[in-house]
């Protein structure tokens, strides 16, 4: 019970600590409720302030994450209108909950239920002992990430953002614990939920409902939650960070894409085409734009972060496997067109596999075609799609060069790339759907 | 005929098939069945969610005891009791001997838990072992070494 308590405090601190990073930094004296945000953003100053601390060899100990929770705690003492605006953010949102609380109490038996399933057991999969949660009690124990424990899973060139944020949570135990570790992916799976709802509730639409229910009944997306074979991985976290940067895109809030694709890119490498071509695609979509500084500042914000990671790669030595390996021999061993024709066919039964998605990619095909020129008019939503054709096409080059042989590559993790983009496909299909039917 | 619809049929089954349909229905029908086409398959959706959760949630039930039962006890539970085994051994291993691991996923889970310490997965005891975990399973050729049993998990002291 006091381990409990403390895990939903760290939960906590971090959403204030996004709060309050938002609040001053980037929204100029706003507040909403934005949990998802917040939550993001605070995992994502936490895990910038440790590998910066890791570079200069400064260790982080339990007094440091207490300190740091408690000097984000003075601007609300201090500062009537951030409180008085959080205060008011929030009793807006318990009012919306008031006026549908038949909604809201079928939620919290579905949230009761994820929370009951998951914590009947530890997290118990290769990837989270190999390396995820390995390098989290790692992490806590040194009080910082060194070549040593960086080194712990070969090859070494993971993201950490997600241990990073379990051996903080450990720092509010006061003891490594993968049970605890698995109240960040309910916050995560809730969060997710909470962000999708967010953005659609702008929508007027009786059928946005049902598309909250796709979503939040996904069995794939639960099961990453509840299973313990994955309850362990960062994958949920990426999905976070997509569904985050996805939203503010088409919701045309160009810094926090670019944000959240830059801490996607700090959670797993796969999303770095996604942050590469959103680069790219910047100068385009400031074209004929009056205000160009949101997007200067977005492109400034996301080559911020590619830099500071490639920095972080080279002091620490940790590489890239895929561009490490000899392309020329691959190329030479692995025909190419056969290679991508199979990942294709992958790719067609995965899409169909409706226990893992339920029907959520056929309703994703629907839309894509029926308003496929709604999107093509919607310079935001065009980029967007457009980023999730490079996420796929993405995996199937990542599944072409992976050491391992092609069908167990794909076998083993179609169904965590797909998990990646799904949330976010969705969210964005239900804009395009929602705009064009409501009411 | 019937072998091109059933090479479709094991190509596309009725999830293709179902979107082609949609689709074409779609672009052929006026507004109001555009509408309908649309609002139709976002329900089935949804449905089609609820069902197969609660039919993957219903099969587990029989798990939703381990919730009420105390942290540590589930926790050892669910490790194959390895969260205790590695407590015993922290106890016993020095901390620069050379520990060898019979590989397997509790083994990384063993690894992980003994950090900093950096037992060697290995297939087979070398010679360059000090140490030799064993896990759930009795070593009769190191029987004479055995130094600690802990719930049906193994330490034997090399000589």
């Amino acid at each position: 019970m006091k381990d409990l308590f403390w895990v939903v405090l760290a939960v906590f601190s971090f959403i204030q600590l996004g709060l309050v990073a938002d609040y001053y930094l980037i929204a100029k004296r706003k507040v909403g409720f934005k949990p998802a945000v917040y939550f993001g953003l605070g995992v994502g100053v936490i895990t910038i302030l440790n590998m910066f601390a890791s570079m200069v060899s400064i260790p982080l100990d339990n007094y440091a994450a207490f300190a740091v929770f408690f000097a984000v705690c003075l601007p609300f003492v201090f500062d009537r209108r951030l409180a008085k605006d959080c205060f008011s953010a929030v009793a807006d949102w318990v009012a919306v909950i008031g006026k549908n609380r038949l909604l809201t109490g079928a939620f919290l038996v579905f949230v009761a239920a994820i929370v009951i399933y998951t914590f009947g057991h530890v997290p118990w999969g290769d990837d989270a002992y190999e390396r995820w949660l390995a390098k989290a009690g790692a992490f806590y124990l040194d009080g910082r990430m060194t070549s040593y424990s960086l080194y712990l899973s070969e090859p070494a060139d993971d993201p950490n953002l997600w241990p990073i944020t379990v051996s903080w949570l450990y720092r509010f135990i006061g003891e490594p614990g993968e049970f605890w570790s698995q109240t960040l992916q309910v916050a995560v799976f809730v969060l997710i939920i909470f962000e999708f709802a967010r953005r659609v509730t702008i929508l007027k639409s009786g059928i946005k409902l049902f598309w909250l229910i796709i979503l939040a009944l996904t069995p794939m997306l639960w099961n990453y939650v509840v299973l313990p074979e994955y309850s362990g991985n960062a994958d949920l976290f990426l999905s976070f960070y997509f569904i985050l940067a996805f939203g503010a895109l088409v919701s045309g809030e160009i810094i926090y894409a670019a944000l959240f694709f830059g801490l996607a890119v700090l959670t797993k490498n796969d999303a770095i085409p996604a942050l590469a071509t959103l680069f790219v695609l910047i100068p385009l979509l400031a074209l004929n734009q009056k205000d160009r500084k949101p997007f200067l500042a977005a492109a400034a914000l996301g080559l911020a972060i590619f830099i500071f990671n490639i920095i972080w790669k080279m002091h620490f030595d940790l590489g890239n496997r895929f561009l490490q390996r000899d392309i020329g021999e691959v190329l030479a061993q692995r025909p190419f067109f056969a290679y991508q024709k199979y990942a294709l066919m992958a790719y067609r039964e995965e899409f169909r596999n409706v226990a893992h998605w339920g029907a959520g990619w056929l309703v994703i095909f629907f839309v894509f075609v029926t308003k496929f020129g709604t999107i093509l008019k919607n310079r935001l939503i065009f980029t967007a799609f457009l980023i999730f054709g490079v996420q796929l096409v993405a995996y199937m080059a990542v599944w072409y060069l992976a050491v391992p042989d092609h069908a167990t590559e794909i076998a083993t993790n179609i169904h965590r790339l797909l998990l990646g983009i799904y949330p976010a496909m969705l969210l964005v299909c239900a804009f395009v759907f929602l705009k064009k039917t409501s009411k | 005929m019937f072998q091109l619809f059933s090479k479709l049929w094991l190509l596309f089954g009725w999830f293709y098939l179902l979107v082609v349909v949609s689709i074409i229905v779609y672009f052929l029908g006026n507004v109001k069945l555009k509408a309908r086409v649309s609002r139709f398959l976002v329900v089935l959706a949804a449905m089609a969610a609820v069902w197969i959760t609660v039919k993957l949630m219903y099969a587990q039930t029989s798990e939703i005891h381990r919730f009420f039962m105390p942290v540590e006890e589930k926790v050892d539970l669910s490790t194959f009791n390895q969260a205790s085994f590695s407590k015993e051994l922290q106890k016993v291993l020095p901390g620069n001997d050379k520990v060898c691991i019979f590989d397997n996923l509790a083994a990384q889970y063993l690894v992980q838990r003994l950090y900093p310490a950096n037992p060697a997965k290995v297939k087979k005891a070398g010679k360059d072992c000090q140490w030799v975990v064993s896990q759930f399973e009795k070593r009769p050729d190191l029987a004479e070494f055995e130094m600690l049993e802990y719930k049906g998990s193994y330490l034997y002291k090399l000589p």
